[in-house]
């Protein structure tokens, strides 16, 4: 029970409270500070996740792992200081090499023990996973879609990692997943969907990036599994046109299509880690 | 002349106080490290480290007071591929991160059946004190022209000292410690 709270129950109960708050408080009016709000609802529902897991905020942080909250924080507001300060090109020159030089401080402990071959391998695999994360900060709007296969990728993670390597990590994954998830069911209860700013997608995008990183890294999770999850924002085309095939209007229907989808690449994923032995 | 002389029986004073000590290193083919952990209150799960080496010291009196060892912590071996696998990830060793688990003794005192050797053991970059209960097998020359001898070491720890916390206390934080140690005079 303790494991179900911890990673699912006080996130997405967070991130109901702070999500609905900000949405009944600010009104049209004050629309961009609205979804800065809804952001840090959100990032404050896994950070609740993420210091349960970790048996509250005196629990020593000696691991790399339990120092990403931190770290990816950093790179948020990074993204969102870009976002407000400078130009549309430069933020997007700007962001990926800032990111990069945040996610090498969090695992540099790592970085430092490694051979120069696998030093190559770690930078070019870091380069894979964060690339196909990454990408959808210039193409894919923060959209209803984008709501949705979020939800999905980071629940379809949070399976992954627990199964193939870590459980600490796909906890994290977990917690992420609920905090997105509370996100995604108060937009189900809207008419008008409300989309999160790009800056917070960003954010999000890092977090997942991130997760995906360390669960490679440091527990050998399968590469191409992690890919694949990494794969789901890229399908937001394919969505965008199965939506408009089916001629559906309503949010829940267009995201039981996007869901849809968007599992294909997760199931595949978790037919790639599925336990041949028995479970300990 | 008077000084040659003094110094000469200094050299015999300072030597004879001396106490001889041999030196060991620790062969790992006789040798296991083996930790106990227990499952879910049902029965003891018991694995251990393939990788790992070290070398100790013996007294003339019996006495060991310099040991040291260091266990590769990616070879931990429970007999299950994928529980082992977990257990090199953050959740438990951190394998990557802390490649090193390591002993350095600090102390020993003599017993009637062994000793106890004092020391610090560093587990997931964390540094703590530890109590080997050591029991001595046996010693002599082996068949190829060597000297070896043997000791089994035991200490229990509460690996959440160490900060491997996760899952505790669902799964117990207390684990046991075994060395069956064989080591080869130099």
């Amino acid at each position: 029970m303790g494991l179900i709270n911890t990673t699912v129950i006080y996130p997405l109960l967070t991130a109901l409270v702070l999500i609905g708050s900000a949405r009944a408080l600010w009104k049209d009016q004050w629309a961009t500070t609205r979804l800065y709000l809804v952001g840090i609802g959100l990032s404050f529902g896994f950070l609740v996740g993420y210091f349960s897991i970790h048996q509250g905020f005196s629990a020593s942080h000696i691991n790399s792992v339990d120092r990403l909250f931190f770290a990816v924080s950093i790179a948020g507001l990074t993204a969102f200081l870009f976002h407000i300060w400078i130009t549309r090109l430069r933020r997007y020159l700007l962001m990926p090499p800032a990111t990069f030089i945040i996610l090498y401080v969090l695992i540099s402990p790592l970085l430092f023990r490694l051979q120069l071959a696998e030093a190559v391998g770690f930078i070019l695999g870091t380069l894979l996973i964060w690339t196909a994360s990454g990408m959808v900060w210039t193409k894919i709007s923060h959209s209803h879609i984008s709501n949705t296969s979020y939800v999905v990728a980071a629940l379809g993670s949070a399976i992954i990692i627990s199964l193939d390597g870590s459980l600490l990590i796909g906890q994290m994954a977990g917690a992420l997943t609920a905090a997105a998830g509370g996100w995604w069911l108060l937009n189900q209860t809207q008419k008008r969907h409300e989309p999160l700013g790009k800056a917070n997608m960003v954010f999000l995008q890092l977090l997942l990036g991130a997760i995906l990183t360390l669960a490679y890294f440091y527990a050998e999770v399968n590469l191409i599994a992690l890919l694949l999850i990494a794969f789901v924002p890229f399908l937001y085309p394919v969505c965008q046109r199965a939506i408009a095939i089916s001629g559906t209007t309503a949010p829940l229907l267009q995201s039981i299509v996007t869901g849809m989808i968007s599992s294909i690449p997760v199931l595949m994923a978790l037919w790639l880690v599925w336990p041949e032995q028995s479970l300990y | 002349m008077k000084l040659k002389q003094t110094l000469v029986a200094l050299t015999f004073f300072l030597a004879s106080s001396m106490v001889y000590a041999d030196n060991y290193k620790i062969d790992p083919t006789h040798s296991t490290v083996q930790f106990i952990a227990n499952h879910l209150g049902f029965s003891h799960l018991v694995g251990r480290f393939n990788t790992f080496e070290g070398s100790f010291s013996v007294e003339e009196d019996g006495s060991s007071n310099q040991a040291v060892m260091v266990i590769d912590a990616a070879s931990v071996d429970t007999n299950h591929t994928k529980r082992d696998d977990h257990l090199r990830s953050p959740d438990f060793f951190n394998a990557k991160e802390f490649p090193k688990i390591e002993f350095a003794s600090t102390a020993f005192k003599k017993t009637e059946n062994g000793g106890v050797l004092a020391g610090k053991l560093s587990l997931l970059g964390v540094t703590k004190p530890v109590e080997f209960e050591l029991t001595k097998v046996g010693e002599g020359k082996d068949p190829w022209g060597g000297y070896r001898i043997g000791y089994n070491a035991t200490t229990t720890i509460d690996r959440t000292d160490f900060g491997m916390n996760y899952m505790a206390p669902a799964i117990p934080v207390e684990i046991i410690l075994n060395l069956f140690i064989e080591g080869i005079k130099e």
